[in-house]
């Protein structure tokens, strides 16, 4: 069962459009969703969680039509976004005591043990916390209704890298249910690389391509070549190049396949940063 | 609701210590010198109803306006309808809110009045309890309906727009300036710190800056 089938989700704006996006998060599994800034991340996670009217297109969670009304599907969604979206004189203690009204599921003992872990004083208003911490509150509170699903906007984006790491451990102890299930939209690829089962990459506000991760690392390769072999590289299944001053680097989707038949090329695994440079700035037949 | 109800009445406790008591000195002053113009009878005319009504109308009215404004400057629209709360639970939240607020103040108010003239030292007038009572109706209900038009009113241009504002919001061409990316209302509500580290003459700035423009629109 998916935990959330995006299907032809459609959003226009006068210039740009979020078109016909669709894929699914398995259940059990980490989707991580990249694209440069201003490819539509944002939008489509606005348009997930019926943020934005859709212009086209539905949201299923858990098998369920998700619009503005589904307030018993979002009982089982936990949504992060880059900034904590709550007024900064509140504090934890006082946040908990509005979720407990808010969230049928609310789990304060759950809320004070994930505060105990992210070292927050429950007293503290929020203004006076840093950056990292205001993304654990928000996780914390995201983490404590029992949530299925978790929706994450850019959580690691403007942390160091010991609060990502932090961040990213506390997501895969999530995942320990194999019922949880995650999309974390990043511009962080590296963070993507340690934790997501699957990537999907949009560009320009369209789909390129949505696969398992192990797909993408183990299958891909980036190939260095001159102009005679390169001539015959291009013209590969789903081939994407650019030219350098002495030489062409061609990233081939079955790279796996094809390493004993250019065995005279300089031939490695692209990392997911790697992917998303070509498939930006490279040219395609 | 509840929660968003609770959310305001946390964020409204310092504002409305200072309200009540700002109340019960007006409702004090005004039951002790403005409503009786004879001794032994309370008159109450339209001009004294308005000064009444329109006080606790302002009480009420910041207070619900400043929760309008909390909600936006904190983004909390954005994180509300991503919990089990629907839109029309918002707009609920905030007629009772209105309601408990007019209903409160209109209590302190007409028990301000008769401190105020009971503090007279003069005996008090025979119908002074159905003034009171006519105060506490007229003022409930004036305010009530009052406050009630004027949240329609912010629903439909104000914060409860937002979900629909949020497609068209552009920092880039604030105030139709296409750089302005100091203004403090871009910094602190969208990401700008991937371009502003870039120099304006490069490639990079320019592809970036489309980029942003996207973004901005996007919310």
């Amino acid at each position: 069962m998916d935990a959330l089938e995006i299907k032809n989700v459609t959003k226009k704006y006068t210039k740009f459009t979020l078109d016909n996006v669709s894929f699914s998060v398995p259940q059990g599994s980490i989707m991580g969703l990249i694209g440069e800034n201003g490819a539509g991340k944002s939008t489509l996670i606005k348009a997930v969680l019926d943020l934005v009217n859709k212009d086209g297109g539905e949201v299923d969670i858990y098998g369920k039509k998700h619009d503005r009304n589904s307030k018993d599907i979002r009982e089982n969604v936990g949504v992060v976004f880059d900034t904590l979206h709550y007024h900064e004189n509140l504090n934890p203690m006082q946040i908990s005591k509005i979720s407990a009204l808010t969230y049928k599921k609310w789990d304060e003992k759950a809320f004070s043990h994930y505060l105990e872990i992210f070292k927050l004083n429950e007293k503290s208003k929020i203004k006076t916390l840093s950056k990292g911490m205001k993304m654990k509150l928000g996780i914390a509170i995201a983490l404590s209704h029992d949530a299925k699903l978790l929706i994450l906007d850019e959580p690691t984006a403007g942390l160091d890298p010991v609060a990502r790491d932090d961040l990213l451990d506390i997501f895969l102890d999530f995942m320990q249910d194999e019922t949880h299930s995650i999309l974390i939209s990043s511009h962080i690829t590296t963070d993507l690389e340690k934790i997501a089962d699957y990537i999907t990459f949009i560009h320009e506000g369209k789909v390129l391509l949505s696969k398992s991760k192990d797909e993408l690392l183990y299958d891909y390769r980036i190939v260095r070549c001159g102009e005679s072999d390169f001539i015959e590289l291009k013209e590969e299944e789903g081939a994407v190049w650019r030219k350098h001053d002495y030489q062409y680097e061609v990233l081939l989707p079955t790279g796996k396949k094809l390493e004993s038949k250019y065995s005279s090329c300089e031939m490695e695994r692209p990392t997911i940063d790697e992917i998303m440079l070509m498939y930006i700035k490279g040219e395609r037949s | 609701m509840k929660g968003l109800l609770k959310k305001d009445h946390i964020l409204l406790k310092d504002y409305f210590f200072l309200f009540v008591m700002l109340d019960i000195a007006i409702s004090v002053m005004i039951g002790g010198t403005l409503l009786l113009t004879q001794p032994e009878k309370a008159v109450m005319d339209v001009s004294r109803l308005a000064i009444i009504s329109y006080v606790l109308l302002t009480m009420v009215q910041s207070l619900v306006n400043q929760t309008f404004n909390d909600d936006e400057k904190s983004g909390f629209l954005a994180n509300a309808f991503t919990q089990p709360v629907a839109r029309g639970d918002y707009v609920k939240a905030k007629y009772i809110l209105a309601l408990q607020l007019t209903g409160v103040f209109a209590g302190i108010h007409t028990i301000g009045i008769f401190i105020g003239l009971v503090l007279r030292k003069e005996p008090l007038p025979s119908d002074a309890m159905m003034l009171l009572a006519e105060i506490f109706i007229i003022a409930l209900a004036g305010a009530t309906i009052i406050s009630f038009n004027s949240i329609s009113l912010f629903m439909k241009f104000g914060a409860g727009k937002k979900r629909d504002r949020d497609q068209t919001y552009c920092c880039c061409t604030y105030d139709n300036h296409l750089f302005d990316l100091d203004n403090e209302y871009c910094k602190r509500q969208y990401r700008i710190e991937y371009f502003s580290a870039c120099n304006s003459n490069s490639a990079l700035f320019w592809r970036k800056l489309t980029a942003c423009t996207y973004e901005f629109q996007m919310g």
